[in-house]
């Protein structure tokens, strides 16, 4: 149904934010096009009338008071950062400068 | 003295602590001393944190001096898989990823073990975030099976299973998506069992498949294993998928309804109906190990003898399940490991990254990730993108629909339905390492419960002509976990005495 090359694993790499070498490349493409090869199978039923499963309950999202609560002080929850500064989490420059 | 403790169940534990016989210090230490003296050959546990271990069971003796009541789990130690958060004990998910990182809060599961009095031991090997089916796959070190030095534990909950079957811990955590509780309890002679999804919270399981997980209890026996259940089962606000339904008492539910004969039979005195689906005895997709397949028929034989009618049945969508497991699961995966950016936790990205942002990402991913997360993470990036999701992911989710109805249609002639739960006794370590497609097929027989979102459990039937444990699955409708158990602990009661690895049992001075 689809060709998984070595340019399809590079693009969906970057799109997973993953950098790839050359020798991953070469070594997981085939791995890879044999599974989905084999994942291709559910092709073979007729699905038109069936529902999809999303989820095992099919219950909506159950909803509460929007009382205040307790959680995590900011402090604890950023304890395992790399880079914090005031309460924020220091991130590498996203917008280019003008 | 001390290391004939770390024979006795949990439940034998738990009473001895409770009238004074032994203390849960001297528990503790017997299990840490088992654990110092011998872990190192077989790598069951990444992080131990003993001194915070004896602090716990120290309390809870200090607990009983006061003459507090105590809980189900007092004294009894614990090992967590290390796919769950602990407070305070570095938790890695067995991946690089997540080196360093020291949770700042406890998961649901354990703090209910906590509530109960119960030791948290230490955290158990895994396959890194629980993605493989011999623990091949962690980050860290190896983890080997007690029962060979040359065969696999299973996984992905393979130190969990390594830990209860050498004896290092009575109780364990898993966390099972496609069979990572039950494979490897099958794999290492222990039970395991995966609870109906949404039975216990997920809250602070770290997420594989937010559909599929659930964590669950490991033991050497049914009856430990369903007084773990108990503790942990029950809805949790803070998870927003788990089930508000009542937990009974399993352990109490486990020797009832004998029936009016003394033979095993439902509520309404009739005989259980037992069904074996085809497509998974004698034949399980590529054909059934002999060895599986001949103590599996003496096992389905065993259960004709309790009074079950076991008759064979067909879930005909079977061979549809592992392709659609390996989009549905790796879709989600791909999904719940996108927070892995270097930024909130975790070793920084490589210094050469750290001006671009992008950078950072695609650097401290390709260092943290191991191949079986890169390879899981691309297909399910691949499953979900443009011009794929419906062929895939969609399509899967329909077919996830007709398993669910193959599973519902079985379970309105058959109370339980039951199975080998691997297709094979055991594989070598390093056989199936590059050979990710084979290694898939290891779970056929244990992910369709998982997409039908049913219990199932594992329980020890026998073993091959090589040693290597077998187990025997059972699986049951949403929610009857109590029959699965009685059902479980009937077949277990009717059998030998639990088997101990050979090679294991010096004492230690």
């Amino acid at each position: 149904m689809s060709d998984l090359d070595k340019e399809e694993v590079v693009r969906l790499a970057k799109l997973a934010r993953l950098a790839l070498t050359d020798a991953e490349v070469e070594r997981l493409t085939p791995q890879l096009a044999q599974v989905v090869a084999h994942i291709d199978k559910i092709n073979e039923l007729d699905t038109d009338a069936v529902p999809a499963t999303s989820h095992a309950t099919g219950e909506t999202l159950p909803l509460r008071e929007d009382r205040e609560g307790q959680s995590l002080p900011v402090q604890t929850a950023l304890e395992n950062a790399p880079a914090v500064e005031d309460g924020y989490v220091v991130v590498p420059r996203i917008l280019a400068e003008h | 003295m001390t290391n004939e403790l770390t024979r006795y169940s949990a439940v034998a534990i738990r009473d001895m602590v409770a009238t004074g016989v032994v203390s849960s210090a001297e528990v503790c230490t017997a299990f840490l001393d088992r654990i110092g003296a011998m872990d190192k050959r077989l790598g069951a546990f990444l992080k131990m944190d003993p001194e915070a271990a004896l602090a716990q069971a120290r309390e809870a003796d200090a607990k009983r001096s006061r003459g507090e009541a105590l809980g189900r789990l007092h004294g009894v130690p614990v090992a967590v898989k290390d796919m769950i958060v602990t407070r305070g004990i570095e938790t890695t998910c067995g991946s690089k990823i997540l080196a360093g990182f020291i949770p700042p809060y406890d998961a649901h599961v354990v703090e209910r073990i906590k509530e109960e009095g119960g030791v948290v031991l230490g955290k158990t090997n895994l396959d890194e975030f629980a993605f493989g089916s011999s623990n091949e796959n962690s980050g860290y070190k190896r983890c080997g099976n007690p029962w060979s030095r040359h065969h696999v534990p299973g996984g992905s909950s393979g130190g969990s299973a390594a830990a209860v079957s050498a004896g290092f811990a009575p109780l364990a955590l898993g966390t099972d998506t496609g069979g990572s509780v039950r494979q490897p309890a099958s794999l290492c002679g222990v039970v395991g069992l995966k609870p109906t999804y949404g039975r216990v919270s997920r809250y602070g399981v770290v997420a594989f498949a937010s559909s599929l997980d659930q964590c669950g209890p490991m033991a050497g026996d049914v009856r430990d294993t369903a007084l773990l259940l108990s503790v942990i089962a029950g809805k949790d606000p803070r998870d927003a998928t788990s089930a508000d339904v009542l937990v009974p008492d399993y352990v109490a539910t486990l020797g009832q309804r004998p029936g009016q004969d003394g033979r095993w039979s439902m509520d309404d005195g009739r005989r259980l109906r037992i069904g074996v689906p085809k497509e998974y005895f004698p034949s399980g997709a590529k054909g059934l190990e002999p060895d599986v397949a001949s103590t599996i028929t003496k096992a389905l034989a065993r259960l004709s003898e309790l009074g079950a009618d076991v008759e064979e049945t067909s879930l005909p969508h079977s061979p549809y399940a592992i392709p659609a497991y390996y989009v549905l699961a790796v879709a989600e995966a791909s999904s719940n490991l996108a927070r892995y950016d270097s930024l909130r936790y975790g070793p920084k990205c490589p210094e050469s990254a750290r001006t671009d942002l992008e950078q950072c990402y695609m650097q401290a991913r390709a260092a943290g990730f191991g191949d079986e997360v890169k390879r899981r993470i691309i297909l399910g990036t691949f499953a979900l993108s443009a011009g794929y999701y419906d062929a895939y992911y969609v399509k899967a989710m329909k077919v996830r629909t007709l398993i669910r109805r193959d599973f519902d249609a079985a379970f309105r002639k058959f109370d339980l339905l039951a199975a080998p739960t691997s297709p094979v006794a055991g594989f070598r370590l390093g056989e199936l390492v590059d050979d990710p497609l084979t290694m898939y097929q290891m779970d056929v027989l244990t992910v369709p419960v998982n997409l039908a979102d049913v219990p199932g459990i594992s329980v020890p039937a026998g073993f091959s002509s090589a040693g290597l444990p077998i187990g025997l699955q059972l699986i049951a409708p949403r929610f009857e976990e109590a029959r699965l158990l009685r059902a479980a602990y009937a077949f277990e009661q009717a059998g030998p005495p639990r088997a101990f690895p050979p090679g294991w049992d010096e004492v230690i001075r």
